[in-house]
Order: C-alpha cells, then structure tokens, then sequence
C-alpha cells in the first residue's frame, strides 16, 4: 500500500538518531569520541547532566503533586469547580517563554514576590540570582506551566472509578485517606504513567522557560543540555552540538524507557 | 452537616489562595504592568498605572516586533503543521489498528520509541539545509511535523483500535476500495478524536519556540514565539517590562481567546488520547 509514503518521517527520525555521527565539523570527519571528550574537558558535561536531572525531577515533583491534589479537590463537576479547572488551565496555554518571562517578572529583585514578602515582614531575595536555588526555580516554572494539563487528566482517570466501588468503602467505614489509597490510586496509575512520561521527557530536553529566565545563568546554573545543544550550534560546533543532543537522547532512552517500563508494571499490579 | 460544610467552605477558600497566587495575579502582573509607562513598569508594581500608556505600548510592540507579519507565520506554520501531521497520521493510524502484518507491528513499535525520543536537531537541520529549506517555512513545517509524527500516530492508533469494525467490513463487501473505505467510514468516526488531536497539536505547534530558533533567522519567516524572544531577549536588559509583558499578552492571546471559545472540546481532546492508549 501506498501508506508505506507516510512512514517515511518516522524512519527518518529513526535513521537520523543514529546520524549523529556524520556532521563533525565543517568538513565531516568521523573523530569518535573526542566530542564527548572536549564536552566533559570543556563544557563540564557531568555537571549540566545533574543540571537537567534536577530540572526534570523538580518539574515532575512539582506538576505531579499540584494536578493530584487539584484533581481530589476539583473532581465533583460542580460550576465552581469547573471555574478553577478553566483558570488552573490557563498557563498550559501560555508559550513556555512568555511564562519564563512572567516568572522572571515575578521573582526579580524588585518583582511580586518580594513585594509580596515585604508585606508580611519576610526579607527580599534575589531569587534568580541565587546559583543554588536558580534550577528548582525554572524547574518549578516548568511544573506550574503543565500542572492544569494534568490536572485533567487525573480528573479524567477519577472518572473511571467506578461509582459502587466508592459506595462500599463509605459503608464500610472507610475514612478519606483509606478511600484515596485503597480505591482511587489503583485508578489513578495510568494517569500517573503519562504525566510523569510526557514531563520527565519534555524536561530533559527543556530549554524554553530558561532561556527567558536565566539565560542558563547565573553562571551556568541552569545551564541544562539542550542550552548547550544551541550554543554550541550558535558558535558553529555542530558536531559538539550533536553530541551534546545525543547525551539526551541517552538520557531519555536511560530513564524514561526503565520508567515507563517500571509505571506500566505498577498498573498491572493494582 | 455542619464539618462538611466548614469542609466545602475550607476547600473554596484555598483553592481561591491558590488560583489567586499562581494564576490571577501572575496574569494580572503582566497585563497590568503592559499599560504603564517604562519607568513605571519598572517597578513591577501590581497597582493600578498612574500614567496609561496602553495604546503607545502595544502600536509600538506591534511594529516593532513585526507582530502581523509573525501572526501570520504562526498561523500558516500551524495550520499546515497540524493539517499535515493528520493527514499523514490517521491512515497510518488505522493501518496499524487493522492489520496484523508483522512489518507493521515493527514499524509501530519503532514509532512507540519515536513518542519518548527527542528530534535529534542538528541532522534535521542540515539536511533542511542540504535541500535548500534551512530558514523557510517549509523547513519549519518538515521539522515540526517529524518532531511529532509518532506521538500524533500513537495517540490516533490508541483510539482507531476501538473502532467497531462491522461498519467497516459492510463497506468492503459492497466492494468499497481501501482508500473509499478510509474516507466514508473510517474518517467520520474519527473525526471527533481529530478535531481534538488538531487542537492540541496546535497548542504545542504554536508556542514551540526551539524549532524556529534553530531554522529562522529572516526577521520575516519568523513566529510569535520567536518574534518575542527577538524583541524581549533585548530589551529585559533594559527592564522595558512595559514592552516584554505586552508581548507577551499579544503572543498569549490568541490562544486564550480560542481556548474561550472551544473550551470543552479542548479539555475533551487533551484527556481522551492520554487515557486511552
């Protein structure tokens, strides 16, 4: 059939993976392993790998504890709840660099937040330019943007829960928690697969809401991978550029493959 | 009674902090500041402007960021990025769905790894380069729609596998072709599930800001995304908050007011394929 034409992007991408190789320099040398090596020399690889970790787990943490306890709270469809779906989902809609520059606004030196403390007595801080504190920050932006996607989507896997199942724990005593644990988690887990999935793969590969935030800075302490990818494909290294998205790609193919593998396992069980 | 109702009003009530935290005023900060001066803005204040300088905010952020020109881009990237990306998913969707052939069955699982693998950038790049499209809309378009076949194919195949396929079959024994069987059966029982797929591909396709940073350079082929970053990258040096925010509103906006209008079917579409498949 002639449907073997549609394919032909999905065994691109496939084929391209394994290209990597093929654009050192200018003149395109095969030169092994030395783009890694002039990386790790260079670039302190190792470090922006934690970086991107960071990054992921934070905005995972973040997005995935937000949307679960909206999703409890907003899962009756009730007019007021429907209110705080539409509002809690207005972020998802913002480009991630409009909300990296409205978070930047907010934590700046001079910005809400601080105002915010100098009302109830706390000292200012200037957030972004803190190096330790600077990469849970635009992880936390990251999570926030996402959380109201999820939010939806658990909303949606509370729905599944069957209504007598809820019913009998009530008769028999059960109180909220046990509830929550024993009837409704169960059905909670495929919404958990995707979201923990689709945020720990969309974070390792980043870079949006940090170019507006911090420009990989202070320093660069939040310099993740993919901003990497660009500035070294800015100044013409492509082939370091290469490798460096090639570090992602292993990463992803390291942590998101075993998690996913290891969430669907989980499903089966409960 | 009576705890219930304390808990109702107790839920309200944080929800309302929270909403009023991590939404309002973040919203209100940006669309209030977009109305002062610069000097005002400054100071990121979230009262009320003393001096308005809304319209010389915006008519000037409108020329200088070239915005009718970049809306248009998106607009046109967009479109044919989500349309292509249909056209090219859905049958192969339903190929996937139908035969059992074991060719097939490799190649959906070669897609399944394409959903969690990013786009490696810098081949993409050179070859668009190689065929002359590197900088060109066209470009942008085969970036954005090899980015996201396979997710767009793994999300439709979830929902095609739970086609009846009686409809289908009467169809073939009345001596329908494939391609005829494809366009009067199987299109309008997907069309739901389309619809909803084309709104969230053109949410991501709208604000991707990574694909045009690597392949537009001409101030002219540029994006809203990437017109925001051109013009906001400047001049937050310079804290101009007035002009960056009412950027931001002019690029967000478009979005919000669609989402206004197609609400449900937005939310329909961003729960069914996560769930199902």
């Amino acid at each position: 059939m002639v449907l073997g034409l549609y394919f032909a992007p999905l065994v691109l991408n496939g084929y391209l993976a394994f290209t990597n190789w093929s654009s050192f320099h200018n003149e395109v040398e095969f030169t092994g392993w030395r783009n890694l090596q002039i990386l790790l020399d260079r670039s302190s690889l190792l470090n922006q790998i934690g970086l991107t970790l960071v990054y992921a787990l934070t905005a995972a943490l973040v997005s995935n504890t937000m949307s679960l306890g909206l999703a409890l709270a907003l899962e009756r469809r009730t007019p007021a709840n429907e209110l705080f779906r539409a509002l809690f989902f207005i972020p998802v809609l913002l480009s991630p660099l409009a909300a990296g520059y409205i978070w930047s606004g907010i934590l700046a030196p001079d910005g809400v937040l601080n105002q915010g403390l100098g009302l109830i007595g706390l000292p200012a801080k200037a957030w972004l330019a803190d190096p330790h504190l600077a990469i849970f920050l635009v992880g936390f932006v990251d999570g926030w943007k996402w959380s109201g996607f999820f939010t939806l989507i658990m909303i949606a896997a509370l729905a599944t829960v069957p209504a007598d199942l809820k019913e009998a724990a009530k008769t028999d005593g059960a109180n909220g928690w046990q509830i929550f644990r024993n009837v409704k988690l169960p059905f909670l887990a495929p919404a958990f697969t995707y979201n923990l999935t689709v945020t720990v793969v969309g974070a390792l590969s980043a870079f949006d809401i940090i170019v507006a935030m911090t420009g990989g800075g202070p320093g660069s302490a939040t310099r993740v991978l993919n901003a990497l990818t660009l500035q070294q494909f800015g100044q013409g290294y492509f082939g370091l550029s290469s490798m460096s998205s090639l570090v992602v790609t292993v990463l992803v193919i390291a942590l998101a493959i075993p998690l996913v593998w290891w969430l669907r396992g989980r499903e089966m069980q409960s | 009674m009576t705890t219930s109702r304390v808990n109702q009003v107790l839920r309200i009530a944080i929800l309302s902090i929270l909403v009023f935290l991590l939404v309002l005023i973040p919203l209100w900060m940006v669309i209030v500041n977009s109305f002062k001066t610069q000097t005002e803005a400054a100071a990121l204040g979230v009262g009320l402007p003393t001096r308005w300088a809304a319209i010389d905010n915006y008519v000037q952020v409108f020329q200088n960021s070239n915005y009718a020109r970049s809306f248009l881009n998106s607009l046109l990237v967009t479109g044919v990025s989500a349309g292509l990306l249909l056209a090219i998913a859905a049958p192969a969707a339903w190929a996937f769905a139908r035969s059992g052939s074991r060719a097939l069955r490799v190649l959906y699982v070669a897609c399944l790894v394409g959903v969690l693998l990013p786009l490696p950038v810098v081949p993409l790049v050179f070859m668009l380069r190689e065929a002359g499209l590197q900088g060109t809309q066209v470009g942008l378009v085969v970036f954005t729609v090899a980015a996201r076949v396979s997710l767009v194919v793994f999300l439709l195949t979830g929902f095609a596998r739970g086609l009846p396929t009686e409809l289908e079959e009467a169809a073939s024994v009345d001596g329908a072709t494939r391609l005829r069987t494809f366009l009067s059966v199987v299109v309008p029982l997907m069309t739901p599930v389309l619809f909803a797929t084309f709104v969230v591909i053109a949410v991501s396709v709208w604000n991707d800001f990574y694909g045009p940073l690597f392949l537009i350079s001409d101030p002219d082929q540029a994006t809203l995304p990437l017109g925001l970053y051109r013009l906001s990258s400047g001049i937050r040096e310079a804290t101009a908050w007035n002009f960056v925010f009412a950027h931001v509103v002019l690029v967000s906006l478009p979005l919000i007011l669609v989402y206004v209008f197609a609400q449900r079917r937005i939310v329909e579409g961003v729960t069914a394929g996560a769930l199902k498949s």
